[in-house]
């Protein structure tokens, strides 16, 4: 059991050499010039406003996890449009043969292996139910957060606004 | 199986047989959506989110029974030990199907609590049962859990809509405060989890956990001992699952959010931390001890394995149970102190889990030694889940009784609770009777319940002289725990009320009175008639060990 102790201490050694080695090497090799333009923080290059040391609005957030979903949602969707594609191809009955065994083949199913449109047919309406329904339940979900006023950038205003989702409280 | 008969059974089992008995989630799942529905279109002035989710979690725990007595009806006719469904990554057996009809009676419960307590507005109701029954949802998935992933998914799902319930209390400090804590502890822990997972993959190469044995077999030859590499990875890997797990159950040492998240929150979001993902997380552990069983039937060279997590186990569930007894002692808040008891009833809870893997772990010399270990794993089994039946009783009792007195005296602080037996004696008794359920004194139905669980602790202790020990802790701890409670019941009954004190009444036939009389009528009758639940568990007990 020495051999497990060892290789984390050579996998922590190694990370550590080279991490420090290259800040190490620009130290010692770069131009040292400081001038005001250089020391300033970069704001892809407008010149900055104020101190960047401020409280970050929290709408950004918001957006940030609705691009995560949908992010989420569509690798969820690659694997699925690729089982359904080649679905809806072998439903396909004039399809000949030696291409009915290269789909198969694409969906694993080793040579000599056909799937019959039968088959292909109820797997890919199983595939679509399930898309629809996973989709469907999203979008809800999205119309809900939508409605309520969730993803307007102002939305302190709106939600005050008679008739909202969101009425002012009376408290 | 080739490509073919795949597709074939995907579709069969897809669309024929595993939506029929998935059918209480799915309920869930639509409830959920007309619950959006409802707001988006009717803007409030439909249905209620209130009455919908009642009805949609009422249909769903019909299915939920319906389904329970089928299994009971088919399983005396050919016991067969469980249904894989959706190809393998869910399991519908008898455990399966009563923790949900127990997850699913516990909401509806929280729900006509919810009603009467006005915790959530009317403007908040749709969100309050939409986390509800979301987090409802992800225990009832991890319940039926049989891939790893699925434990993981379902761990999540029942925990990203209880980060929001208790910071539900919008502009309250302490309540952010609590969620916050909750979301950080809670992110770690499933990490932590995730990471043990991975671990597990890579070693075995599967993700099912009815596939867990063969490939063990596969990768440990024929030496299982503590030596070698792979059951040390594999005992890592099942540790830092557990982190996960006992997050959610609030085991030592992964106890800290519990008590800062009960006092942030409502007492109702409280309540339903403190029961249903006690639950879950139980039925997760009680899969995985099952599992395991089956893994060493079939590589037994692992022996020494199940015996380490077993006697690990035991060991965690004695000292969460002295922790959590012992730091309820100098609490003044109500729900801090109930949150130190849940933990150390949690402590129970997985000395019986303990119990079931140091029994049906064991190595089995004859044929008569596995009859009795048998027995002995289902006796474990069933202490667990009648003291899940009992716990949600008596803590339901005990928060509804912290819900009442708060929406007449607007504190929670035990101080400020002094003499609220003279005005309410109702709510006092109901209140007493709880508390001492939860000490475990006759003839209240945590007696009962305790002394199943001591019972199977004394079996596991042939095994493993451990489990004694763990044993006598439990036994001492009730005295222990007997002493805060009763500092309780002292300051209610005792105690002069504060001269400027708003005076609580609430009779029992009326409102929140009806509903505490309600769930404390169980605590009693569960010890005075154990045979019938305790049949039903046994049954389905012994259906689990094959």
């Amino acid at each position: 059991m020495i051999e497990l102790p060892l290789h984390l201490v050579v996998f922590a050694a190694v990370g550590v050499v080279f991490l420090a080695l290259p800040l190490l090497i620009g130290r010692f090799l770069r131009p040292r010039q400081p001038t005001p333009d250089k020391s300033l923080a970069y704001e892809c290059g407008e010149l900055p406003i104020g101190s960047s040391d401020v409280r970050f609005d929290s709408r950004y957030y918001v957006v940030a996890l609705l691009f995560l979903v949908f992010d989420v949602e569509l690798a969820l969707l690659f694997p699925w449009a690729t089982v359904y594609g080649n679905c809806i191809q072998l439903a396909d009955t004039t399809l000949s043969e030696s291409a009915r065994g290269a789909i198969s083949a694409r969906m694993g199913g080793g040579s000599g292996v056909l799937v019959s449109p039968d088959q292909a047919i109820s797997l890919a309406v199983v595939a679509f139910v399930e898309f629809v329904l996973f989709f469907g339940l999203l979008g809800l979900g999205f119309a809900y957060l939508w409605q309520r006023g969730d993803l307007d950038w102002v939305h302190t205003l709106r939600s005050q606004q008679p008739g909202h989702l969101h009425p002012p409280r009376s408290k | 199986m080739g490509l073919v008969e795949a597709i074939g059974e995907l579709f069969r089992d897809g669309v024929q047989a595993s939506p029929a008995r998935f059918a209480c989630e799915l309920i869930l799942i639509a409830t959920l959506a007309a619950l959006l529905i409802d707001r988006l279109l009717f803007r409030g002035s439909g249905v209620g989110a209130r009455r919908l989710a009642a009805v949609g979690t009422a249909i769903a725990l019909g299915v939920g029974a319906w389904q329970l007595a089928g299994w009971l009806v088919d399983h005396e006719s050919s016991p067969t030990r469980s249904v894989p469904l959706f190809s393998g990554l869910l399991v519908f057996d008898g455990l399966t199907a009563f923790i949900r009809v127990y997850l699913l009676l516990f909401t509806l419960l929280m729900i006509s609590l919810t009603s009467l307590s006005g915790i959530p507005d009317r403007d908040d109701a749709p969100d309050f049962y939409l986390l509800l029954l979301g987090s409802m949802l992800g225990l009832m998935v991890l319940a039926a859990a049989n891939h790893w992933m699925i434990v993981f998914l379902g761990v999540e799902m029942a925990s990203v809509p209880s980060y929001v319930l208790v910071g539900f209390l919008k502009g309250r400090r302490i309540s952010s405060e609590a969620a916050l804590k909750y979301m950080v502890y809670g992110a770690g822990a499933s990490g932590v989890m995730l990471y043990g997972i991975s671990l597990l993959l890579g070693l075995l190469g599967t993700g099912s956990l009815s596939e867990m044995g063969p490939s063990l077999l596969g990768a440990l030859g024929g030496d299982g001992s503590l030596a070698t590499p792979i059951t040390r990875t594999l005992i890592l890997a099942l540790a830092l699952v557990f982190c996960g797990i006992g997050y959610k159950l609030s085991a030592v040492p992964f106890q800290f959010w519990c008590p800062d998240a009960f006092q942030g929150a409502s007492a109702e979001v409280a309540l339903a931390l403190s029961i249903a993902s006690k639950a879950g997380a139980t039925a997760a552990l009680i899969r995985i001890g099952l599992a395991m069983i089956d893994v060493l039937r079939i590589a037994p060279s692992a022996q020494e394995v199940g015996t380490t997590l077993g006697v690990g186990l035991a060991v965690l569930a004695a000292i969460t149970t002295t922790f959590g007894n012992l730091s309820a002692f100098p609490q003044t808040n109500m729900k801090r102190l109930l949150a130190y008891s849940t933990i150390a009833q949690a402590g129970y809870l997985l000395m019986g889990v303990a119990a079931l893997f140091v029994i049906g772990l064991a190595p089995t010399a004859s044929a008569a030694e596995a009859a009795r270990q048998a027995t002995g794993s289902a006796e474990a089994i069933e202490a667990v889940l009648f003291y899940l039946c009992v716990y949600c009783f008596m803590n339901l009792g005990a928060f509804s009784v912290v819900v009442a007195v708060r929406n007449q005296l607007f504190s929670e602080e035990l101080p400020q609770w002094a003499g609220v037996a003279r005005t309410a004696p109702g709510l006092a008794i109901c209140l007493a009777l709880c508390l001492f359920s939860l000490t475990g004194l006759p003839p209240l139905g945590g007696f009962v319940a305790k002394l199943k669980v001591l019972g199977s602790l004394y079996n596991a202790g042939q095994y493993h002289p451990v489990l004694w020990g763990v044993m006598v802790v439990g036994a001492l701890n009730t005295v222990i725990s007997l002493v805060y409670y009763l500092r309780v019941l002292q300051t209610i009954f005792f105690h002069p009320a504060p001269a400027d004190a708003v005076s609580v009444r609430q009779p029992l036939g009326l409102g929140l009175g009806r509903f505490v009389a309600l769930v404390t009528v169980p605590v009693v009758l569960l010890g005075l008639i154990v045979d019938p639940l305790a049949g039903l568990l046994h049954d389905i007990a012994r259906s689990l060990i094959r």
